[in-house]
């Protein structure tokens, strides 16, 4: 029972204590009333060293005057959280009068849902400095975002009393919630963008739909009929309508594959990337196994070096080796003995892929047009081809996030060299991109 | 009744596509056992014997469809689906002969259960060979169940 016993033991000591504590209060209040109203200009207050003044207008001190210059709200607190003492700036950003602030307690500008915070923060400042967000109620009621620094100080005189530094946030606040707006009407305009990219997509596939079903057809009847006219019995034409009739079944063969080459391209644009690690040597071994019935009685030098394993779409990667072989052995064709390489060297994060040929060759003058839809470099009767394979070939590497050039010398051959493998694809960026906003 | 059972169930409602099929079938005396039917709800009333078909019997149903896809009234995904659902007519082998081979067509027509895609070439002598290998398969090589699908309460022997 040593607590009821040191309780019994103290109870006339903090009976005294209070009723003396009761006095001061009376006479402090009696002081303030007085300091509001005008009639004393400061107050004295008795503590264990002595007793000691605050007054409001005491401009001895030259810290008082720094405390007053400061761009910061600044006030002195006792340890029950009273204002001994607000500076000019605190007063501006309460839109108080400093004689309304200093006296009374700080909780009287802490808005009542933040009063228990504040009970908190004077007991954690007591023990070690705190920085913390808050808020502060201004004399026409609107709230004010600060940041409030609390720390201890020896106040002379007083046992212990709170710095408190208040940073007006309300222009930061401002800054975040503009940022906050910018990046909702920002990730509001990628969706908006992206249902409107969704929606051409659509017409787009709704359109080569189109091509293939309705174009194609009309193709197919001219073509049908033209043949059942050619094969007829008893047929009325001369040699003449016979060849006329056959350029028309040639024609519309042309367009069919024309039509299909387009379509496919499209395809390729349209096609999302499924990206595998893809051993290129086995996909170039392929390639030219499948361009084996062309090559009968063709003299072909293949020089495949050692080509990587690369993360890459197989189907599309497939597609533009193999539309690069075929015109490399499609340009090689008038020489004796074709010679065909396909190498690549590792250069710095990616490789760089190149597929030489000792063809006809073109003239650096039009190489722009080279990777152009329907761009042909060579007549027809020279060269048959539709004039996408390039094309292709470069949406595909694109897709990867690579890059495609050619250089070549009329008569002398060709290199077409590429970029793939590298370690970000733009997909791949895009996609970081929006999710980056989206955060 | 076998002489007057039809054998190919053409849907097409192209009058040109019809013609140049026919004349292709006739090559191969494929021709004489067809029904054409001009879109997919003709092709369903045919099918299920309804509407102008309703004299038909589930017990005599062709022996082949060739499908187009694109197709008045009901599509043929929509013919497809139909009659691959319905125990008297999912024996009938499906093939479908159109102008495209859009991926997400091939990858929709054989998950509804076709058992054949085949894009009509723009080459009329590929055309030609396309149809008698069809005709060849299915009608020739194919073993389909002798027995139809119960239907309509027929008993069947």
């Amino acid at each position: 029972m040593r607590t009821a016993r040191s309780c019994a033991r103290r109870r006339p000591n903090l009976r005294a204590q209070l009723t003396q504590a009761a006095a001061q209060i009376e006479e402090l209040q009696t002081t303030l009333q007085a300091i509001r109203s005008g009639e004393v200009d400061g107050i004295v207050v008795e503590g264990p060293r002595g007793s000691s003044i605050f007054t409001l207008q005491s401009p001895e001190e030259p810290y008082r005057i720094l405390a007053e210059r400061m761009n910061e709200g600044a006030a002195t607190l006792d340890a029950q959280g009273t204002v001994l003492f607000c500076n000019h700036q605190l007063s501006a950003m309460l839109q108080l009068p400093a004689e309304r602030i200093v006296g009374a307690p700080l909780a009287a500008v802490v808005p009542p849902e933040e009063r228990s915070r504040l009970t908190e923060w004077i007991a954690a400042a007591r023990v070690k400095s705190i920085r913390t967000e808050g808020k502060l109620r201004r004399g026409d009621g609107t709230l004010l975002f600060v940041q409030l620094s609390l720390s201890q100080i020896p106040l002379e005189d007083l046992e212990s009393g709170i710095c408190l530094v208040a940073t007006d946030l309300t222009e930061q606040k401002r800054a975040q919630e503009q940022i906050r707006r910018f990046s909702e009407e920002m990730e509001r305009k990628v969706a908006e963008r992206t249902e409107q990219l969704h929606a051409a997509n659509a017409d787009l596939e709704a359109f080569n739909y189109g091509v293939a079903h309705d174009l194609r057809a009309p193709l197919r009847h001219i073509q049908g009929f033209s043949d059942i006219l050619l094969n007829e019995p008893d047929s009325v034409l001369g040699a003449e309508g016979e060849r006329h009739l056959r350029l028309i079944i040639a024609e519309t063969l042309r367009m069919g594959k024309l039509i299909e080459a387009l379509l496919s391209i499209s395809r390729v644009g349209r096609q999302a990337l499924q990206p595998c690690d893809l051993d290129l040597n086995s996909v170039v071994e392929e390639v030219i196994e499948n361009l084996e019935p062309d090559l009968k009685n063709r003299q072909i030098d293949w020089r495949v070096g050692r080509l990587p394993t690369i993360r890459c779409d197989p189907t599309l990667t497939r597609i533009a080796f193999f539309n690069l072989l075929a015109n490399a052995v499609k340009f090689t064709s008038r020489r004796e003995r074709a010679s065909i390489e396909i190498a690549a060297e590792r250069q710095n994060r990616e490789y760089v892929f190149c597929v030489r040929d000792n063809g006809v060759g073109f003239s650096m003058k039009y190489a722009d047009k080279l990777f152009g839809v329907f761009q042909r470099l060579h007549r027809a009767e020279d060269f048959e081809g539709t004039g996408v394979g390039l094309a292709t070939v470069q949406r595909i590497i694109q897709k990867h996030g690579g890059r495609i050039w050619a250089e070549a010398e009329l008569d002398k051959g060709a290199s077409f060299y590429f970029t793939l493998g590298s370690s970000q694809s733009t997909e791949k960026n895009l996609k970081t991109m929006i999710a980056g906003v989206k955060s | 009744m076998t002489d007057r059972q039809i054998e190919i169930l053409l849907v097409e409602d192209n009058n040109d596509d019809v013609e140049l099929t026919l004349h292709a079938l006739r090559k191969e005396n494929l021709a004489n056992h067809i029904h054409v039917a001009r879109d997919g709800e003709e092709a369903l009333d045919f099918l299920f014997c309804n509407g102008p078909h309703a004299d038909r019997s589930f017990e005599r149903p062709p022996r082949l469809i060739l499908l187009d896809l694109k197709l008045p009234k009901v599509d043929g995904m929509e013919v497809l689906r139909r009659l691959k659902a319905d125990s008297r007519t999912q024996c009938i082998p499906v093939v479908i002969l159109t102008s495209s081979k859009e991926e997400r067509d091939l990858v929709k027509g054989y998950g509804l259960g076709a058992n054949s895609y085949i894009q009509k070439p723009v080459d009329f002598d590929q055309f030609r060979e396309t149809v008698k290998n069809v005709g060849l398969y299915w009608l020739l090589i194919n073993q389909a169940p002798v027995i139809a699908p119960v239907g309509k309460g027929a008993a069947q022997s």
